[in-house]
């Protein structure tokens, strides 16, 4: 008798018990769609061994399917740090990834890839030069990868950099 | 009559909505969206149309302005004689990126092209030793005031 009045006592209570769960569902859709807008999605892949430099007046990457991209490295000058590929480039200058295949080592690879790049592509479009040069670099160094592209007849360059400085802090 | 009581209680718990796996999904996304925005910041773009370092067979009847970035990153403007000195770098601020003057100069070049209605032409001369970065403040500084054409006077690394 004791433990049918108990039970039926719990019954009760289980009913009290229930999480209300609408609020935290309306607190996670909220945030999922403020972070579903406010995401960028990434248009070209980025190295990080390349610092871009900051350029206030820049303008958010659209489309990627008339780049050109080359990565213009701050080359280390003590030759020893040549060794270890994942934190010191092998060349001054790669292709897109950065990756085994990807490095460029002297005038005659960077003008290749950039004129066979540039042929490769629709005729509608325009061919642009998406430079990912470092920020400390010398700028003698992403000029040589501009005169060489100008020669290929590649006119419009981008220089890609970070929109503020908050990159850096 | 006890076993009607149980049936009746198993109804009742039937029509509820199973909405923990849609719960699940939405905090996956959550977090995926989380841990995507706050590793990588997006990199962005200064489109510059820059014509061939060919001259131009039949000259321009503009003046063009002319803009030197030096070795030590101090920026001029102006040719021969004439040349100023306009933005030098803090060397005890490296992240001090302004080109204040520059940008006044630019300004008041632009306005003074606003009443031909000809586009302004710039010419650029950056020397091999200048940091990159310094380059990319001057072609912002450009960009600020909607110039997007430019000339680089020499391509040649010599």
């Amino acid at each position: 008798m004791a433990t049918s009045k108990l039970r039926s006592q719990l019954r009760g209570s289980d009913e009290d018990l229930k999480v209300d769960m609408s609020p935290m569902i309306d607190m996670v859709f909220l945030l999922l769609i403020f972070f579903i807008v406010t995401a960028n999605l990434k248009v070209i892949e980025m190295d990080k061994r390349v610092e871009v430099p900051v350029a206030e007046s820049a303008e958010v990457q659209e489309n990627s399917i008339n780049r050109i991209v080359v990565n213009v490295y701050d080359y280390p000058a003590n030759e020893a740090d040549y060794d270890d590929p994942t934190k010191i480039p092998k060349a001054r200058y790669s292709k897109v990834g950065g990756k085994e295949d990807d490095w460029l080592y002297d005038d005659a690879a960077i003008s290749d890839f950039i004129t066979t790049t540039a042929r490769e592509m629709d005729a509608t479009v325009t061919p642009q030069l998406h430079l990912r040069g470092h920020r400390g670099t010398q700028f003698k160094h992403v000029r040589r990868i501009i005169g060489i592209a100008a020669e290929a007849e590649v006119s419009n360059v981008v220089f890609v950099s970070y929109g503020t400085t908050k990159a850096y802090k | 009559m006890a076993r009607h009581k149980r049936a009746t209680g198993l109804e009742q718990d039937e029509p509820g909505l199973e909405i923990s796996s849609l719960i699940d999904i939405c905090f996956l996304l959550l977090i995926y969206f989380l841990v995507t925005t706050t590793l990588q910041r997006s990199e962005m773009d200064s489109t510059m149309s820059i014509p061939s370092s060919e001259p131009s067979e039949t000259p321009s009847d503009i003046k063009p302005m002319f803009i030197r970035v030096a070795g030590d990153d101090v920026v001029y403007t102006g040719t021969g004689s004439s040349e100023q000195a306009l933005d030098r770098n803090d060397p005890s601020d490296p992240n001090v990126r302004n080109v204040p003057l520059l940008d006044q100069r630019v300004d008041s070049y632009k306005t003074g092209f606003a009443v031909s209605g000809k586009d302004p032409v710039v010419q650029l001369y950056i020397e091999g030793d200048a940091s990159y970065q310094r380059t990319v403040d001057v072609i912002n500084c450009l960009r600020k005031h909607a110039i997007k054409n430019v000339a680089f006077t020499d391509l040649t690394n010599n």
